[in-house]
């Protein structure tokens, strides 16, 4: 299909940043990276749409690619055909080196990605102040009121097994009437408590941290002087990290103050690819109600083809259709014909009718009929 | 307290016909005294013919068995009659020594380490074995790299269990759900915004076994020639992962099997450690003499 364009799906642009998902964001970075000019983005709220329930996911006629690893691996082999003007990034990287990043990816995406969902689902004063009315802002009714709690519910095994789930709100100030008298029962055990989940979640946050900071190590960029997939990986989770504005922002704070070199490469990498040519926004695509019923989608609706045999096929299969229902119509007239011509000749079924209506009396004629 | 209170005349009078006697406690001697320290595994393969391996068909069971040996350490028995729920924490492997007290200790697998290090005469590494500062990073990468993918893969290749034996073995299973294992988690098979509540995992081997592919394509390149991986001089846990997934994707489902089985490297490595992790171990005798 020459025709058809390479469309990827992604969660709308918030913050600054042109997705509010880190892997979207970085999927729109790597893009614009690879392939500038060539794609366009469409913004959604339906993850549903996509073949692994998530977004990002790229199109391109009837192939649908989902997850960043499989973006990757398409575009790769899209820019060995010459004559398509695909750039490969990661095109200078030997051998070792590519497997490396590949490891790396991994522990970006298991790791950084924890930290940046713990920020965004599993702290409770975050997503109620932030994330939920994000998500709410750009879906429609009805999903508005359930989709964002079912996401955050799909993070809670994760994020348990990590030890990064719900920690209590530590900045909340409630100005609720109920709040002195909690307050004055659970002061003590409710601090410590507190005090004590978040200096894991920080201890953890560092140990993180620092790894990346070594990995950089004062380059530029993680292997070459121009940014890999892996930078843009990491460079995605950093600026998601770093740019929303938290109601509860320890970590953020953290970033900011003492990983300004993991922030600094970040936003080197948002500085290449502001260079490249900005991307078109493809129309949205309307989300019905009736497409809340459905259960597993398929993927591609768009392929609306002027076929001369499909139309006819289709033609036909309406005729079928139409054909069936009328001939079931018709009997069913019938049948109810031979029932009226039952019930005229027989009156004790119109008094049967009268009786139960008044109760009483009812078993009395029965037996004297 | 007690001098405020005291019984009533006729209370006592009561009570003192239900006298208390306490008795001292009997000393009995422990009926199977353990020797060697003991590691709590799932059970191994059986094959049809040859000797019965004494490598645990569970990964987690197996990294811990692999680590044990890696470390040098030798004469290590292993048993396979306990399931799961009567081990610490409801989980394999738990490990038995012999120590002061008169039945031994019982460590979970996060104190095997531990113990471990008590055992090994070598000073502390604070490279953990790693050749710098730079590997001991990456193998962090590596381990995510195992537990994320290939771990996930594993668990989609074998065979899934029937609702019958989901339900008998309820509270049974505590293992780390494909929920948890990936990132970002998979969606639920009923799709987010459908009016059906969420069921099941969106995630199948089919989806999973490009990323597959490319992970073990990574594994086999960095490996290399190398005696073991990340070109450290003396065994790592590392390793002891790396070894556990090998062999335990080695005697899998085909497709997931295949992919390892195509890299010779991989293939000769796993060979060589499983030898000598096997000889670090021996059958605890008493069950399997009666």
């Amino acid at each position: 299909m020459p025709d058809a364009s390479y469309v990827l799906h992604v969660w709308s642009s918030q913050w600054g940043l042109q997705s509010l998902d880190p892997i979207c964001l970085a999927s729109i970075m790597y893009l614009q990276l690879s392939m500038p000019g060539k794609f366009q983005v469409a913004e959604s709220c339906d993850p549903d749409m996509s073949p692994n329930g998530h977004l990002p996911f790229l199109t391109h006629g009837h192939l649908a690619h989902a997850s960043f690893p499989s973006i990757v691996s398409f575009v790769t082999s899209l820019s060995r055909a010459r004559a398509s003007g695909v750039r490969n990034i990661d095109a200078s990287l030997s051998a070792s080196q590519r497997a490396q990043s590949i490891a790396w990816w991994s522990h970006v995406e298991a790791n950084l990605g924890d930290l940046v969902s713990h920020m965004f689902f599993g702290v409770d004063a975050n997503f109620w102040g932030l994330t939920r009315p994000t998500l709410t802002s750009v879906m429609p009714i009805p999903q508005r009121y359930y989709v964002p709690g079912r996401i955050r519910e799909s993070y809670r095994r994760r994020l348990e097994t990590s030890g990064l789930w719900c920690l209590p709100a530590t900045e909340q100030e409630h100005k609720s009437p109920f709040a002195k008298n909690e307050k004055k029962r659970d002061d003590h055990t409710g601090t410590f408590t507190r005090a004590f989940e978040r200096e894991k979640v920080m201890e953890k946050a560092r140990t993180i941290l620092d790894l990346y900071a070594r990995l950089l190590d004062g380059k530029k960029f993680l292997f070459n002087s121009h940014p890999t997939s892996l930078d843009v990986c990491l460079a995605a989770h950093i600026l998601l990290l770093a740019n929303p504005p938290f109601p509860s922002s320890v970590l953020q704070i953290l970033l900011l103050e003492k990983y300004a070199s993991l922030v600094d490469h970040a936003r080197r990498v948002q500085h290449e690819v502001a260079q490249s040519p900005p991307y078109e926004l493809a129309p949205p695509s309307k989300s019905s109600v009736l497409s809340l019923f459905t259960f597993g989608r398929a993927v591609t609706k768009e392929a609306k083809t002027s076929n001369p045999d499909d139309v006819r096929f289709r033609r036909m299969r309406w005729a079928w259709v139409t054909l069936a229902l009328g001939a079931a119509a018709f009997n069913v007239m019938q049948f109810s014909k031979a029932l009226l011509i039952l019930n005229v000749e027989d009156e004790e079924g119109d008094e049967d009718e009268d009786a139960y209506d008044e109760g009483a009396d009812l078993e009395e004629d029965k037996d004297e009929d | 307290m007690a001098s405020a209170l005291t019984l009533p005349a006729p209370l006592k009078k009561a009570f003192s016909l239900f006298p208390l006697q306490t008795h001292p406690p009997v000393p009995f001697a422990v009926r199977f005294p353990l020797v060697k320290p003991t590691l709590w595994i799932a059970p191994p393969r059986t094959p049809s013919v040859g000797h019965v391996s004494l490598l645990s068909t569970d990964v987690e069971c197996l990294k811990w068995q692999a680590y044990i040996a890696l470390r040098g350490l030798t004469d290590v028995a292993v048993r396979w009659d306990i399931p799961p729920e009567g081990a610490l924490g409801g989980r394999l492997p738990t490990l038995h020594v012999p120590g002061t007290v008169a039945d031994g200790n019982l460590l979970v697998a996060e104190d095997i380490p531990g113990w471990v290090d008590s055992q090994v005469t070598t000073g502390i590494d604070t490279l953990d074995g790693y050749k710098d500062e730079h590997a001991k990073d990456e193998s962090h990468a590596w381990v995510s790299l195992l537990e994320g993918v290939v771990h996930a893969a594993l668990i989609l290749s074998g065979s899934a269990p029937s609702p019958f034996d989901m339900f008998i073995h309820l509270s049974g299973n505590k293992r780390r759900p494909i929920e948890a294992i990936l990132s970002p988690p998979p969606a639920p098979l009923t799709g987010f915004s459908s009016f059906l509540p969420t069921f099941g995992a969106n995630i199948s081997l089919s989806a999973l076994h490009p990323q597959y592919t490319e992970a073990i394509n990574a594994v086999s390149e960095r490996l290399g020639g190398d005696t073991w991986f990340l070109g450290s001089a003396n065994p790592t846990a590392l390793d002891a992962f790396l070894f556990a997934y090998l062999h335990c994707i080695l005697h899998t489902g085909d497709v997931t099997r295949l992919e390892v089985a195509r890299y010779a490297n991989l293939v000769a490595w796993e060979r060589r450690v499983g030898t000598k992790v096997e000889a670090a171990f021996c059958i605890a005798l008493r069950e399997y003499r009666e």
